[in-house]
């Protein structure tokens, strides 16, 4: 049985997922984005250089 | 009692002392939630912080590299939705420690309520009986509210027995102080528990700054990790994992955990200077290739975190990068890696006590000197006296260990066994003489006879010759003549037993030899040799000397009565002296048990379970910390020595004697 007590603590560490879930999804995104800018500065710079 | 006495019994329990109240049982609740609340808060906010830090940096890079306005909006979005998602989080926290406050104050005035109730129950027109089921009733819902507050479940078990042995003391019509030693002791429990909660995070802190150091390495070294490590660094590494487990097996116990964590954190200190010191080392011999190394790693984490959302035409790019990078990688980290290899063998080896106890010996790889002094720094630590006295009777065991385990192993085995057997009796000697200066031990008790450490025969001769040999007596023996003597197992000398019988000291007698023991009036025992001493199984408080023993082995040669009641005196003396000297251990500190069991019926010396439980009991609820196993060495250690001076206990409780003469049986009883 989950005492009231361990429930008030569960509610931190549920939340605490939670958000930690999302500020992984949201780093993933920002990977993406830096990413694709460098790719596209790459091609940029081959395309200059022929 | 009068109704006076009751009701100032009432009121001293009524008092914030006597009986601490709801409100604290509140705070501790409190305690634990922002403790929790506190941790999650910083370790979320440092997640946040970082991908706020990072997406800040990203935008400035792209608009300074002139990248397209829509990559540097999706940042700014990504960046808006971490503000958004911390808000959120914050506001549960919030809600959730206002849910929190609720429900303590509730439990608080609950709590307080019982407690009115209680004494209430005391001034009603009721039968004693009557009284007592309500305030059993009470009891039961003190203990639902124990229930409720976050402990883990072995605490939770304690909560209940605390209260079903204040059910029994109500049953035995003693109301009120049961109540309050029940609810202390709850709070007691309670708050061993927030100090767990601190030993876990104790722990924590010394895992992580060691995960540092074992990254750094890792790092270092390449894929071959751990495996291909020095030996010097794969020990530390291996060892440190042991004894941080051993740490984390004893959060419970408040000494050995102190020790356990001691001597984690040593090995952490020691390796994180280990690494960072091959680091520096590897730093100037290869400008810059760490930093290179450790860049290339970072843009591979990345890429590979990036590849399942970007474009396909761009995957192969990522991918072609990714390969570049772990071929620069693994042929840079080859390079560190034959640095680090260089100047770890460049580096003094550890101390004794940094390393396994299978290298933890001098001769080929420590000098006496070195574990002397290692063994020495380690006494520095600021513990209690429990532990050392636990530790000395498991060094001990060690030596016994491997002395037993020596004979009959290959050559080569018996000289590793040697090096352990020499480096734990050094380890012995001066902690038994630690003790002993401290008061701890009075020399009389300490007097263990490991006999004589192995000689080294793996120095070089002029190192041999000059080799100070340590003594099972803790003398330092520098001539080889000297060393000689001390080959012969030697025994403790008690000055006051030894006159008593009349032991001749000088004599040295080989084990199963008969010999003759005079005693100051006359009487003439035959004693067996076979043993140098009784050792008892530990604590070592429970070592009883040979003479002691010699004095109370069966007598064999006693042709009259009169000699017989000489013996029983005796026999009887020797039960006094080794009581006196339990006497004189507790009032000395750290088994304050002892007396209480020296109080028990003897009786309750046959049931192993029921010792234990009382004895248990009986420290729980003065505070004294010991282990069950401590308990049973202690039952065992009783039990044997009576058995050995030819005592039993009765059913009734008695202590009863027998001694043989003549094939007469003559029957002592207390």
């Amino acid at each position: 049985m989950v005492s009231n007590g361990d429930r008030y603590i569960n509610v931190l560490d549920e939340a605490e997922e939670e958000f930690s879930s999302v500020m992984d999804d949201l780093q993933r995104q920002m990977d993406a984005v830096v990413l694709a800018a460098q790719t596209a500065e790459t091609e940029r710079l081959a395309t200059e250089e022929e | 009692m009068n109704n006076l006495e009751q009701q100032n019994r009432i009121e001293l329990a009524r008092s914030p002392e006597a009986i601490p109240g709801g409100d604290i049982w509140s705070e501790r609740l409190t305690e634990a939630f922002e403790k929790r609340a506190r941790t999650c808060r910083m370790k979320s906010y440092a997640t946040y912080e970082e991908l706020v830090r990072e997406g800040i940096g990203a935008k400035r890079l792209l608009h300074e590299g002139g990248n397209s306005t829509t990559q540097i909006e999706q940042l700014d979005g990504i960046i808006r939705e971490a503000h958004d998602a911390y808000a959120q989080y914050s506001e549960k926290i919030e809600r959730a420690r206002g849910a929190r406050v609720k429900g303590g104050e509730e439990m608080k005035a609950r709590i307080e309520s019982i407690e009115t109730e209680i004494v209430n129950i005391q001034k009603l027109d009721l039968s004693k009986e009557e009284k007592q089921t309500q305030v059993k009733g009470k009891i039961e819902e003190l203990q639902g509210l124990a229930q409720e507050l976050p402990l883990s479940l072995s605490q939770k078990d304690t909560i209940r027995e605390v209260s079903d042995r204040a059910r029994s003391a109500v049953e035995l019509q003693e109301v009120q102080a049961p109540l309050i030693k029940g609810v202390q002791s709850v709070l007691k429990y309670i708050e061993s528990e927030n100090l767990l909660d601190e030993r876990d995070d104790d722990l924590e802190m010394w895992k992580n700054r060691n995960l540092v150091h074992v990254e750094q390495l890792k790092m270092l070294y390449g894929g071959r990790f751990p495996d291909a490590l020095p030996a010097h660094l794969g020990y530390l590494l291996m060892n440190m994992d042991t004894r941080l487990d051993q740490a984390r097996s004893m959060v419970g116990r408040t000494d050995t955990f102190q020790f356990a964590l001691k001597r984690y954190s040593t090995l952490v200190n020691h390796f994180g200077e280990l690494v960072e010191e091959v680091t520096a080392r590897v730093e100037i011999a290869m400008p810059g290739m760490i930093e290179r190394v450790t860049g290339l790693l970072q843009e591979k984490q990345r890429i590979q975190g990036s590849l399942i959302q970007i474009k396909p035409e761009q995957k192969e790019v990522a991918q072609n990068r990714i390969d570049e990078i772990n071929k620069d990688v693994a042929e840079l980290q080859g390079r560190l890696r034959a640095s680090v290899e260089e100047h770890v063998r460049q580096l003094p080896p550890p101390e004794a006590e940094l390393i396994p106890h299978k290298q933890a010996q001098w001769g080929p790889y420590l000098t006496e000197e070195e574990a002397k002094n290692a063994i020495e720094a380690l006494f520095q630590a600021n513990l209690p006296d429990t532990i050392w006295l636990e530790e000395l009777g498991q060094v001990k065991a060690l030596v016994e260990f491997y002395q037993n385990r020596k004979p009959g192993l290959p050559d080569e085995m018996q000289q590793k066994v040697d090096n352990k057997i020499r480096y734990f009796s050094l380890k012995f000697t001066l902690l038994r003489d630690k003790l002993i200066a401290g008061n701890i031990i009075s020399e009389g008790m300490a007097g263990l006879d490991l006999g004589p450490p192995p000689e080294i025969e793996e120095l070089p001769v002029e190192q041999k010759n000059d080799e100070t040999i340590i003594t099972s007596e803790g003398e330092l023996e520098s001539s080889p003549q000297d060393q000689e003597e001390t080959t012969q197992p030697r025994m403790m000398e008690s000055p006051l037993e030894s006159e008593e019988i009349g032991l001749d000291e000088e004599a040295q007698h080989e084990p199963g030899e008969v010999v003759y023991v005079h005693r100051p009036t006359g009487e003439r025992f035959i004693i067996d040799t076979t043993y140098n001493h009784v050792a008892l199984p530990s604590p070592p408080q429970m070592m009883i000397s040979r003479e002691r023993l010699i004095a109370s082995l069966p007598i064999q040669d006693l042709q009259k009565p009169e000699k017989v009641e000489a013996a029983v005196e005796l026999l009887l003396k020797r039960r006094d002296e080794e009581i006196r000297l339990m006497k004189d251990l507790i009032t000395r500190g750290p088994f304050e048990v002892i007396q209480e069991i020296l109080h028990m019926p003897f009786s309750d010396f046959e049931n192993q379970d029921q010792f234990t439980s009382e004895v248990g009991a009986y420290m729980k609820q003065e505070g004294i910390k010991i282990n069950g196993k401590s308990l049973k060495y202690i039952h065992e250690g009783i039990t044997t020595y009576l058995a050995e001076l030819g005592y039993k206990a009765t059913a009734d409780g008695r202590l009863v004697g027998e001694v043989l003469s003549d094939g007469i049986k003559f029957r002592l009883s207390t």
